[in-house]
């Protein structure tokens, strides 16, 4: 198929652009370890320096997941479920329904949309993060006072639970700094850290993403840790980035700014139970992940279980078409 | 144990932490709604978390990272998660309510579903599979009721509930396959079901081709009481020795088929034998005719009276008698070299005795309650066997009729009795030839029934049986198979699942799904080890290594009495030697021997002035 000019110029242009985006990365490496802290190598720990490390604690992760059926308001339920497991085998979970259909799930949505002049459907979203944030660390929280383990891997950076559930998670940070529990965020997607804020580089006033930065930038099993001093996101965090795998794409860990001192070793830590040939997230948080997910299957075979035909087919059938388009 | 997932009317899943699943157990689920269903294991799974996820997503799990998760106490065994699919076995109308207890039941909870019969009212095949752990508490006339085998041949005992047939039935339901591979176990499972034959004074009769239907031999191994001890159970008779044809008593279509034996008769040689045979002819008066027809056909000179008369009133009853059967059959017969195939062939059949006895012995036999083996040469025993199972059909048949129409004066009895066959598909092969063997045999699958004659059919190849046949096949015993046509006959005749077919070609040796309009469902069963063994189930490797050893232990004695062996004048010894070993062997192939022994160390060569000489080498250990 020949394309028209117009067309293939354009793309041809957008290529080029995006091929001056890609910076060389001996440029990058040398200018963040000039200007903002230092590449390291890991190293895995030893079973016995792994012992010494966690000094007779477990270690603990938690995810959570949410399932959908249905897609016009008001017809949606979903189905949460939050998952904190240890290493040891204890497990805390926490399954919700929630619907607008049920009368008190509407109050609470129309209450938020009234109270921040929101319409339904968005509401619906700001409610399913806050309850998921709220799940997780409700089972993170349970397990850290059952449990108190050496360390607790978060799905997800820290910033999604002080947005959504600020007082939980402050009380999660006191007990976790006082037990001395390390707690780590691990972010697969990196997105923005502000690396390229920092180091000004920009495109045409698009702003430049860390993992167009950090793609293939370090070599598997190398860190790069921030100055202390320094901060990239938010004040209340520290913020590291770690090749773990053969997978060239960076991994991005918050940690409590207190416990920054503590980074390097977590991320020895993580690089060890890290697969070498996988994605490069720690398989205990694989783990976790495959246990707190309600597969598509195990979703269509509760409704099959719990609502009737009817109610299914009336209700949600044709949205559920709709979802899968 | 406790039901997951969704469940229907037929179906669950069962998972487990603790326990792994045993295929084919019968479980309980506790669901009082449904009046606690029996549930059978149907598959099994067992996984381990990281497993999946290592070859989904993951890579391989290195040993560091498992090391440094079990430094923080993660236990790779507790991530196992066992899972079972199980069929309700009966039936209930809703299904079972998801969450419920699961159990293993106790033998009384599950006697019904499988022990219809005792042991002494039926016959004792083998274990249930999946019935290991109820064997302690089996009632005492359930227990040690017989040995189990390796495919190695080690004798073990009863593990498991036995099965036990319940042949009374198969007078509803008659009829009884073997199916499986090479190999699979058809032969040791058809003993089996001759000797419990035997013990139900059943009688019987079987075809044995490859001479290996005796039992004077216990199994090697087995605990005495369960020997089976059974000479005047059974007979062997030999087609040609001592069992044969009645002449006089065959229809020109089975004499057709007897004399097509090997190969099939042309068209023109049928149609000659169906011209010339009558009924009541007898072998002499038959071959007579063929014979003086050839010779009337060949000289025509010979059914002439010459002018003048001759004098010699014999010469001129010949002629009379040549005249008469050119006149009656020799426009209808083709030429003389077809009537000569026929003499030949006729001679053949005679020359191996087949016409010097009847089938009197068999029917004594038969009578006698006793299983009557047949031996003979391959082909020859099924052309025979077709005569003789329907001579002995129609016996029991006329019998039976006439005591139905009450007839005043009955036929003498003849008593119900089995037919068993391995390859039966050379009986009654799928496809358009209609051969004696097959019409016979599909006759008794249809109507035997009302007579009592059941079939006991074993093949390698049920796809290659007549369909026919294999519909009336009511009990099925399905042993390991993997030909895909063949898999495809047995779903389409049974009520094999697809987790049983599924399963056909990894069966081991013994092991089988008994399907059966008997039982209702199928039961996988572990056959047992047969009682007596037949006296030359060796190891054709094994006999070959032993053979050969018989043979050089021999060659050594005589070989040592002529050390030492000059190979300068071994003419000397030559004719010694195989007039010793009683074999015609050459000088090279002793030297040959000589030079293998010397290679072993076990003789030793010297040189002499005249050559070199073997000699028994000094301190040698000869064993
Ligand atoms: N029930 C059993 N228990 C233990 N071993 C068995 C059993 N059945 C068969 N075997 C073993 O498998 C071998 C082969 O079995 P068998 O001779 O019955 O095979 P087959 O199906 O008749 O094969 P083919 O079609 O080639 O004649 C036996 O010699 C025996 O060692
Ligand atoms: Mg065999």
């Amino acid at each position: 198929m020949l394309l028209s000019n117009p067309v293939s110029d354009e793309l041809k242009a957008i290529n080029l652009a995006l091929r001056k985006r890609i910076y060389a990365k001996e440029e990058i490496r040398e200018r963040l370890a000039r200007e903002l802290g230092r590449f390291c190598r890991l190293s895995h720990f030893s079973q016995q320096e792994a012992r010494e490390w966690a000094g007779g604690r477990e270690v603990a992760a938690v995810d959570g997941s949410v399932n959908y059926l249905g897609a016009l308001f008001p017809y949606i339920l979903c189905i949460f479920r939050a998952l904190a497991r240890t290493t040891g085998g204890d497990r805390t979970a926490v399954t919700e329904v929630f619907s607008p259909l049920l009368p008190h799930h509407y109050r609470e949505l129309t209450d938020l949309s009234r109270e921040q002049d929101l319409d339904n459907e968005l509401a619906v979203n700001i409610v399913k993060e806050r309850k998921l944030v709220a799940f997780e660390l409700q089972v993170a929280m349970e397990t850290v006072v059952r449990k108190s383990p050496r360390l607790v891997i978060f799905d997800g950076g820290f910033v999604r639970y002080e947005r959504h559930a600020p007082e939980a998670w402050s009380r999660y940070r006191q007990l976790a700094l006082e037990k001395e529990i390390f707690s780590v965020g691990l972010i697969e997607e990196a997105g923005s850290f502000g690396l390229g804020r920092e180091l000004n580089l920009a495109h045409y006033g698009n702003p430049v993403f860390d993992r167009e930065l950090l793609l293939g930038l370090m070599e598997p099993g190398e860190c790069f840790l921030v100055d202390f001093e320094r901060y990239v996101k938010k004040p209340a965090f520290y913020t590291a980035f770690a090749r773990l795998s053969r997978n060239p794409q960076a991994v991005a860990f918050d940690f409590f700014k207190e416990q920054a001192r503590y980074a390097s070793g977590v991320l020895n830590y993580l690089y060890t139970i890290t697969p070498a040939g996988g994605r490069g997230v720690p398989l205990l948080l694989d783990i976790v992940d495959a246990e707190a997910r309600i597969s598509d299957r195990e979703m269509d075979l509760l409704l099959e279980a719990y609502l009737d035909v009817e109610v299914r087919e009336r209700f949600f059938a044709a949205n559920r078409l709709r979802r899968d388009l | 144990m406790q039901v997951v997932g969704v469940t229907t009317q037929q179906e669950l899943y069962i998972a487990s932490r603790e326990r792994k699943f045993v295929i084919n157990e019968i479980l309980v689920v506790e669901d009082q709604g449904r009046h606690n269903p029996r549930v059978e294991v149907v598959a099994t799974q067992s996984f381990n978390r990281y497993i999946p996820l290592t070859t989904e997503r993951n890579g391989l799990v290195d040993e560091k990272v498992l090391a440094g998760l079990q430094a923080v106490g993660y236990n790779v065994q507790e991530e196992e998660l066992n899972l079972a699919r199980a069929r309700v076995i009966g039936e209930i109308s809703t299904p079972v309510v998801v969450g419920s207890k699961v159990r293993r039941p106790a033998f009384s909870e599950v006697s019904q579903l499988l022990v219809r019969v005792s042991p002494a009212e039926g016959l004792v095949l083998g274990t249930i599979r999946g019935t290991e752990n109820l064997v302690d508490e089996l009632p005492e006339d359930l227990a040690d009721v017989l040995c189990l085998c390796s495919p190695g041949g080690s004798v073990t005992s009863q593990e498991g509930v036995p099965f036990i047939f319940d042949y009374r039935s198969m007078d509803q339901y008659p009829h009884i396959g073997v199916f499986g591979g090479s190999g699979s176990g058809k032969s040791f499972g058809l003993r089996v079901l001759l000797e419990e034959l035997m013990i139900k004074k059943i009688p019987g009769i079987a075809l044995d081709p490859h001479y290996e239907m005796d039992f004077s031999v216990p199994f090697p191994g087995l605990p005495g009481q369960h020997y089976l001890d059974c000479p005047d159970r059974y007979r062997v008779f030999t087609v040609g020795v001592d069992v044969g044809v009645n002449f006089e008593e065959l229809t020109s279509a089975e004499l057709v088929a007897l004399l097509g034996t090997g190969e099939p008769l042309s068209e023109a040689m049928a149609g000659a034998v169906f011209t010339i045979h009558k009924r009541k002819d007898s072998l002499q008066s038959f071959s007579d005719n063929v014979k003086d027809l050839i010779n009337a056909m060949e000289d025509p000179r010979l059914t002439r009276t010459e002018p003048g008369g001759r004098r010699d009133p014999l010469e001129a009853q010949k002629a009379e008698r040549y005249r008469d059967l050119s006149e009656r059959y020799g426009t209808r017969v083709g030429g003389a070299g077809t009537l000569r195939g026929i003499s030949w062939r006729l001679n053949a059949l005679a020359e191996q005795g087949l016409f010097t006895a009847g089938t009197a012995a068999v029917e004594q036999a038969v009578l006698g309650r006793k299983l009557a083996i047949i031996r003979g040469p391959v082909r020859l025993l099924q052309t025979y066997a077709a005569y003789l199972f329907r001579r002995l059909y129609h016996q029991r048949r006329n019998y039976r009729d006439a005591v139905k129409r009450q007839d005043q004066a009955p036929e003498e009895w003849f008593p119900p009795f089995v037919i068993i066959t391995d390859e039966a598909h050379n009986f009654a092969l799928r496809g358009d030839r209609e051969p004696a063997s097959k019409r016979i045999i599909r006759e008794i699958a249809q109507e035997g029934r009302k007579y009592g004659v059941n079939l006991i059919l074993a093949s390698q190849r049920p796809a290659l049986l007549d369909d026919t046949v294999n519909a009336q096949l009511n009990t099925k015993l399905i042993f390991r198979t993997v030909r895909a046509a063949d898999i495809a006959v047995i779903k389409d005749e049974t009520d094999l699942g697809p987790e049983e077919t599924g399963r056909l070609p990894y069966l081991n040796s013994g092991n089988a799904f008994i399907s059966s309009a008997i039982t209702g469902r199928s039961i996988p069963v572990r056959i047992r080890c047969t009682r007596t063994a037949s006296p030359h189930s060796q190891n054709p490797f094994d006999e070959l290594v032993e053979q050969s050893r018989a043979g050089d232990d021999k060659f050594r004695r005589v070989i040592k009495e002529h050390l030492p062996f000059p190979t300068f004048n071994a003419e000397l010894h030559l004719t010694a030697i195989q007039e010793k070993l009683g074999a015609k062997i050459s000088f090279n192939e002793i030297l040959e021997k000589m030079r293998m022994l010397a290679a072993e160390g076990l003789l030793q060569v010297e040189k002499t002035p005249f050559g070199e000489q073997y000699i028994l080498k000094e301190k040698s250990d000869e064993h």
